[in-house]
């Protein structure tokens, strides 16, 4: 029965052209002698007649369609990771790189600048429902000329929306919602994604990139979902190797049965690599769990990779400077960086200057990008040729801003967040994006009862200045009755009362709540008398 | 479900990805979790936002309360609080006018059918003192000149881990409430936390609250119940059902 079903969705599929393919893959590579990569790819494909075949979906999710058609978004890159991408030993990061939080780059299909905006920020708020993130206050800049992340290079009439927010975490929530974009959600690879381990590791970051291409009507949706996850062995004990009940916790029980190809890679210290097809397992829900075992050497990937970190200088609380740092360790290199400035630090433009050593400062076309709107970012881009073995440094002094008491973010004190500047290298056999860390910057932050303060200062201050000048000014042209002044002595025994009252609920530290309430019973009690 | 801080993927978490709100408990933070608002979007004015169905219209449905006149709404703050107010984050205050203004408002706009809401901080009974709005029952952990107290310590991260009304409310639904059948009532779960247990003594308000809470399920309120009934005749529904 399960057969003819099968037949007949392929059957109905044929007839009206719409294609779908679904392909899963899994890589495990040791990197050091305790550490172990793991990158999950999840890639779905539909091939389908924009006439026909909007509504009818096999393992394309429907959502990611109706975002891709919507909002006229072309390529759409959306990266959360946590930790940092350890260049050193680890070599060349997963691509799309992924800074520290959440990033999202999107290419839009439409006419007009303003338009593009206005989808973007659509399109953001409906990402935290796909994705069950938080990036509403995303620092978004407009069409960056150089490239940010690899997979967007400028090409096309497009509207180039790139975003970061680096205070975002990233946590099960996301995963879940990523793996509810899986045409296998309970089968096949996905059931190694377990949170407690994924989220107990070094470094781990996700990612979902959706694109769709259009011609004469026949359009092609892709969308491709990725986790990778750099693991340290939690048993410092003689292990002689990894295997997947140690590394996820869960065992392979199950085969994707929709997918086109289900596969476990294992790449060996010397770099070999064991293919492993899941499709043609077939004791894969035997008794016997299937189980891969990788042995722990000491490997260390030292790959030659151009390097970039940040760091933060200045000793005061009014100025900055932040220092990004670039290394090549390669042959000669042409590399793009990028930098995002938020709006609560200032840069000073003329002192941003590059500092090189062997061989100087290489000639460099740079590109500064700002906004009108208050709280738009800058976005600082060069282009470079590094030499082989050099570093440079990019020297960016700022000023902190002391912004408005409603800009503060609910845990000021924390600081907040400059994006880390991205690298982007290209070379004739490869092209790669690097991250550097994110900088948390202390900002002078006000005293935020202050408003409570004035209030309570001014009218203390205006009650003791009142009395006097008010005496005074009526004094002088007050008669003089010698009546009995029995008026006057009530008015002040009232005053007096109210003041020792004050006094009292100050000393009993009574509140005005209280007071309420016991004013409100005392009514209460005296309608109960009638 | 609003989450203001990052526990479970908080570097300093020593278990990754999870949290406990016991020695010997379950993950409360298992894979189905699904939050709506976190970090710095757990706002006094997302909130009252979510309460009165005010968004940005590019607020997407996960973000949206999405009730109607059917629907039986519960409303758990639990934090710290003082009297009359519910502290937000770092520097922001729920006070229990806001409140009372934002179910009003919820009343008007027919967004609710019946409303329970829970408040578990000190003074917590000052939260309800304001709402006046018909069907609503309030419940709070400790009176208004009285403080609430936490239930278990984690010495490992020398936190306190779970407050004692949040710790025995979540002890007598796993115990009496199961399954969606369960025919534990509204007064069970009140007295679920007496106050030698809980050493402060829970707040009750009933005037606004027609039914006797005797014979209200405490599945109305927890666990979205969805107990479907199969008609097999036609219905027309008029104008005023949708009002």
């Amino acid at each position: 029965m399960r057969k003819l079903i099968g037949y007949l969705l392929v059957v109905v599929s044929l007839s009206h052209g719409l294609t779908e393919h679904f392909d899963e893959s899994a890589t495990l590579s040791p990197v050091s002698s305790n550490e172990l990569r793991v990158d999950f790819r999840f890639n779905s494909e539909r091939l389908y007649d924009k006439k026909t075949e909007l509504l009818n979906y096999l393992t394309f999710p429907r959502i990611l369609q109706e975002l891709l058609n919507r909002y006229s978004v072309h390529k759409l890159t959306v990266t959360m990771a946590h930790g940092r991408w350890n260049l050193d030993q680890w070599g060349t990061p997963p691509q799309p790189s992924s800074p520290a939080g959440a990033q999202v780059f999107a290419e839009f299909e439409v006419e007009r600048e303003e338009e593009a905006d206005e989808r973007m920020k659509f399109l953001v708020e409906a990402l935290n429902g796909v994705l069950c993130t938080s990036i509403s206050h995303i620092n978004v800049v407009t069409s960056p000329e150089f490239v940010v992340l690899q997979n967007h290079n400028k090409r096309g009439n497009l509207y180039r929306k790139y975003g970061v927010l680096s205070g975002e975490t990233t946590c099960t929530e996301n995963l879940t919602r990523l793996r509810k974009l899986l045409a296998c959600k309970e089968n096949g690879l996905s059931t190694l994604l377990h949170p407690s381990k994924l989220y107990n590791s070094v470094y781990h970051s996700s990612h979902l990139i959706i694109e769709q291409q259009c011609r004469n009507n026949k359009c092609e949706a892709k969308m491709e979902v990725g986790v990778s996850v750099v693991m340290r062995n939690p048993s410092q004990k003689s292990q002689r190797h990894w295997s997947l009940a140690d590394v996820f916790d869960r065992k392979l029980g199950s085969q994707c049965k929709v997918a086109r190809s289900s596969q476990l890679n294992i790449i060996g210290p010397s770099g070999e690599i064991t293919y492993t097809d899941l499709k043609n397992l077939t004791n894969l829900s035997g008794e016997e769990p299937f189980e891969v075992y990788i042995p722990i050497t000491d490997v260390s990937k030292k790959e030659s990779v151009v390097k970039a970190w940040s760091s933060q200088g200045g000793f005061e609380q009014k100025h900055g400077v932040l220092t990004v740092h670039v290394t090549n360790d390669d042959s000669l290199s042409q590399i793009q960086v990028s930098q995002i400035i938020p709006y609560y630090v200032h840069i000073r433009y003329s002192q941003i200057n590059w500092r090189c050593d062997k061989g100087g400062v290489p000639t460099i076309q740079k590109i500064f990008k700002n906004n009108k709107s208050p709280e738009a970012p800058t976005l600082l881009q060069y282009k470079m040729s590094l030499s082989a073995g050099q570093t440079c440094e990019l020297v960016i002094p700022f000023d902190k801003q002391l912004l408005r008491l409603e800009q503060y973010p609910p845990d000021a004190n924390h600081g907040m967040h400059i994006p880390a500047a991205s690298v982007y290298i290209e070379k004739t056999t490869i092209s790669y994006t690097i991250h550097s860390n994110t900088i948390l910057v202390l900002l002078p932050v006000p005293d935020f009862s202050m408003p409570f303060n004035v209030i309570c200062f001014v009218a203390t201050a205006f009650a003791l200045v009142f009395g006097p000048i008010q005496l005074y000014s009526t004094l002088f042209l007050a008669p003089v009755i010698k009546k009995s002044q029995w008026g006057r002595k009530v008015h002040r025994a009232i005053l007096l009362a109210i003041i020792a009252f004050c006094l009292y609920a100050h000393m009993m530290d009574i509140n005005l709540n209280e007071i309420r309430r016991g004013i409100e019973t005392y009514f209460e009690k005296l309608n109960e008398l009638k | 479900m609003m989450l203001a801080e990052d526990v479970p993927c908080n570097s300093r978490n020593p278990r990754p990805g999870t949290v406990y709100a016991a020695r010997a408990g379950a993950n409360l933070y298992g894979s189905d979790v699904e939050v709506d608002y976190r970090g710095e979007e757990v706002t006094v004015e997302n909130f009252i936002r979510i309460l009165t169905g005010r968004h940005h219209p590019a607020t997407p449905r996960s973000k949206r309360l999405l009730t109607d006149h059917q629907s039986n709404v519960l409303i758990y703050l639990t934090g710290h609080g003082g009297d009359s107010f519910m502290k937000f984050q770092d520097s922001e205050e729920l006070t229990n006018v806001d409140l009372a203004y934002a179910i009003q408002t919820m009343f008007e706009d027919n967004r609710y059918h019946e409303m329970l809401v829970i408040a578990d901080s000190c003074r917590s009974a000052s939260m309800y003192e304001w709402i006046d709005s018909p069907n609503v029952l309030s419940l709070s952990s400790s009176l208004t000149h009285e403080e609430s107290y936490s239930y278990d310590v984690d010495t490992d991260i020398g936190v306190y881990v779970i407050d004692r009304y949040t710790h025995y409310t979540v002890n007598f639904l796993s115990k009496e409430v199961k399954a969606l059948n369960s025919s534990a009532n509204m007064q069970d779960y009140i007295d679920s936390c007496p106050a030698r247990k809980c050493l402060s003594t829970t707040g009750v308000r009933k005037d606004h609250y027609p039914k006797d809470v005797n014979r209200v399920r405490v599945t109305d309120f927890f666990g979205s119940s969805r107990i479907f009934q199969h008609l097999s005749e036609e219905i027309v529904l008029d104008d005023e059902f949708w009002m």
